[in-house]
């Protein structure tokens, strides 16, 4: 490469002062300063905070570059036109500004995390569970498995209990609570297998003595439910299996909170085959946290009446 | 002429009668004072005990004062209406006792009266007696008929809810009026409340003393006027049927369960007995005799060696196989209940008596398409049901029958 002449060179609008440094000098430690401290006092960055960096970074590597010495020149030849031939030449510091912000540190053009430490991360989530499934009628003779599941023979009380995880602080909402049911083809050969017997002198007849419970009643065509309020006729309330949380009164709104008597959601619900068949049930929950839409369900209930 | 005679003579038979039963009867009442807090006690409501305490301590203006509250309190206040009606005709009788304590007999009068419309059973007993004394002492003749009369209803309303004083009075008083039928039946249901060792006696009269015709007429009696039905025979070898007298012992506890169904409310603390243990209880409490006994039917094999737990494998067995005054138990999936049967119509509805009627309403019952509550005599009501609902429902029924199938032979 041959040596360029000093009269080779583009020219300048004029010599650096040679005191430069000594700002540059205070400019850069400042900044560094600034750096430093943003990066123990903010492990994470707001919008904000990082739009801010986006310039000062730039500044930094300007006043850098004046400060280790020399000057470099961006010499850009424009191609012909109506312009002419065009160049810009500019210290080395405000050269190095104007390439860090166009082209920031691979590091700062990461997506934003989250502004809370590691440590804290919100993982509100719902959970749900059975509370002690029971055979709701006396039997006399216990019917065998289907396909290795437990079956109830006429009626199923059982508790369920939807509660936030607490690995986090955020509310959940309960968008809809499904009693979700169907009746089971089985054969001949396992449903002979399901054979029960209600034991007539064992049963309790004291009527309707549980209030504030759910009853669903299970037939082929899908099931009905109720709740009952009190014993007048407009205390059973009918509900809707497609979301317990709507009636004939309207719709609940359920909010599940991460501390609190509201930190659960419980209901009792008993389950009763009004037709003969194998029906199986469980309870789907839909809802929202932090604007995400999930679903927990429970395990199938097995459900046979003769 | 004659029937003028016959006439005066009647209405003289009838006047000797009534003012006999005038004054025995307050004064059974007043050697029989009735025990509050027990017999009234099934249903514990402070403002009664606490009106009952009043009278006791024979303050007798309070009393009034505090059942006239009472009396005037709005409906609302009531957690339902047979509430309402419980506790206001209770307070009417404390003050209707109150009042004839104080000498003021038109208006306790009033006040049994007004608490008789409202079902209460021993305020029936207190206005026949009190209208049989005054009758006594009037000088028209009309008037003593008209009160005589009156009387009459009431004994009938306190016999039809099972008291047998009233039973024994309305049995004379049919004597005399030489309505035969109905002295009949009446006597025949005042004997089923005698003690155990009388009961003997009734059943070796029934047998000994009393001549075919007699027993054919006792027959068709209790067919024609007595809420069991009378005799029947049963299909079922292994299950007897009812005699005569085991169709009146019947008879006399449904007008009993009448009675009691009015002052009947829920209990939170009541006992949760189960079938079997019903059945133990209702054979304790039935009074013992040596014609009729409590059976337990089921629709399942049982094990047990006790022969009055009949198993009848098919619910189209049970069903056909009921009659008035079974206690029956339902089961709709996990509720089950238990009421009387009061009537049945096979083909149609069935009525039942229950207190706690809440379990019969498609409201809150799967199994029943339809129900009605018909209002029945003396403020009580009957649960009306599709019979075929009840049919898919049945789970057992304590049925009370003859001790043995030999018993309604002989």
């Amino acid at each position: 490469m041959a040596r360029q002449n000093r009269s080779d060179r583009p020219k300048t609008s004029g010599p650096v002062p040679k005191w430069i440094w000594i700002p540059a000098l205070g400019f850069t430690v400042s900044l560094l300063g600034f750096f430093l401290t943003v990066f123990f006092v903010f492990p994470n960055l707001s919008p904000d905070r990082r739009e801010l960096l986006h310039i000062l970074i730039p500044f930094t590597g300007g006043f850098a570059a004046l400060f280790m010495g020399g000057t470099i020149v961006l010499h850009l030849n424009a191609p012909r036109g109506d312009l002419g031939k065009f160049a810009i030449s500019a210290t080395g510091g405000i050269a190095l500004f104007l390439f860090l912000y166009l082209e920031p540190p691979f590091w700062f053009r990461h997506e934003a995390v989250p502004s809370v430490p590691q440590s804290k991360v919100d993982n509100s989530d719902l959970s749900i569970s059975l509370d002690d499934p029971k055979q709701d009628v006396p039997l006399i003779r216990t019917p065998g498995l289907y396909e290795g599941s437990h079956v109830f023979c006429e009626a199923i009380r059982t508790g369920v209990i939807l509660s936030h995880n607490q690995a986090g602080d955020r509310p959940i909402r309960l968008k809809r609570l499904i009693l979700d049911s169907e009746l089971v083809t089985a054969t001949r050969e396992q449903l002979s297998g399901l054979d029960y017997q209600v034991d007539a002198l064992k049963l309790k007849p004291h009527g309707i003595v549980e209030l504030r419970q759910y009853l669903f009643a299970l037939k082929p065509g899908g099931a009905e439910g109720r709740f009952f309020k009190g014993l007048r006729p407009q205390d059973s309330i009918s509900v809707s299996p497609d979301n317990i949380l709507n009636s004939t009164r309207g719709a609940e709104a359920v909010t599940i909170s991460a501390q609190g008597d509201d930190a659960h959601f419980q209901l009792v619900a008993l389950i009763q085959a009004l037709k003969c068949g194998l029906y199986k049930a469980r309870f789907d929950a839909e809802y929202d946290v932090a604007g995400q839409q999930k679903t927990v369900r429970t395990e199938w209930l097995y459900l046979y009446m003769k | 002429m004659v029937v003028l005679v016959y006439e005066v003579g009647q209405i003289l038979l009838r006047m000797v009668l009534l003012l006999a039963v005038g004054i025995l009867v307050p004064l059974w009442a007043q050697t029989h004072p009735v025990d509050h807090h027990g017999e009234e006690g099934f249903k514990p409501d402070p403002e009664l005990e606490q009106l009952a305490s009043l009278l006791r301590a024979k303050r007798f203006d309070e009393v009034r004062a505090q059942a006239t509250r009472i009396v005037k309190r709005p409906t609302s206040a009531f957690k339902s209406q047979k509430d309402e009606q419980f506790v206001k005709a209770n307070a009417l009788y404390f003050g209707g006792q109150a009042a004839a304590e104080s000498g003021r007999d038109e208006e306790a009068l009033g006040e049994f009266r007004q608490s008789a419309e409202m079902g209460k059973s021993s305020a029936y007993v207190e206005v026949a007696g009190r209208l049989t004394i005054q009758a006594a002492s009037q000088s028209s003749a009309d008037a003593r008929k008209k009160l005589f009369y009156e009387a009459q209803h009431y004994y009938e309303g306190c016999a039809e809810l099972g008291d047998p004083a009233c039973m024994d009075i309305l049995a004379k008083t049919y004597q005399k009026l030489n309505r035969k039928d109905e002295e009949n039946y009446w006597f025949l249901l005042k004997q089923m409340n005698r003690s155990a060792a009388e009961m003997e006696n009734v059943d070796r009269f029934y047998k000994q003393q009393f001549t075919d015709e007699d027993r054919a007429i006792l027959a068709r009696v209790m067919h024609e006027r007595s809420l069991s039905g009378g005799e029947v025979n049963s299909p079922i070898k292994r299950l007897p049927g009812r005699s005569t007298l085991t169709s009146a012992f019947v008879d006399n506890l449904m007008r009993r369960q009448l009675e009691f169904v009015w002052r009947a409310f829920f209990s939170p603390s009541a006992s949760d007995e189960s079938v079997y243990q019903s059945f133990q209880h209702y054979r304790s409490h039935v009074p013992s005799n040596p014609f009729a006994t409590a059976y337990l039917l089921v629709p399942q094999a049982v094990g047990s060696t006790d022969d009055t737990i009949v198993s009848l494998l098919s619910l189209a067995d049970l069903a056909s196989n009921l009659l008035s005054g079974d206690e029956l138990f339902v089961r709709c999936g996990p509720l089950t209940h238990a009421a009387v049967l009061w009537s049945l119509d096979s083909k149609k509805d069935v009525l039942l008596l229950d207190p706690f009627y809440e379990f019969w309403q498609p409201s809150h019952n799967a199994c029943i398409k339809s129900m009605k509550l018909v209002p029945y005599r003396y403020r009580r009501d009957l649960v009306q049901i599709p019979f075929a609902d009840l049919k898919n429902m049945l789970q057992g029924v304590i049925t009370v029958r003859d001790r043995s199938i030999r018993a309604r032979a002989e």
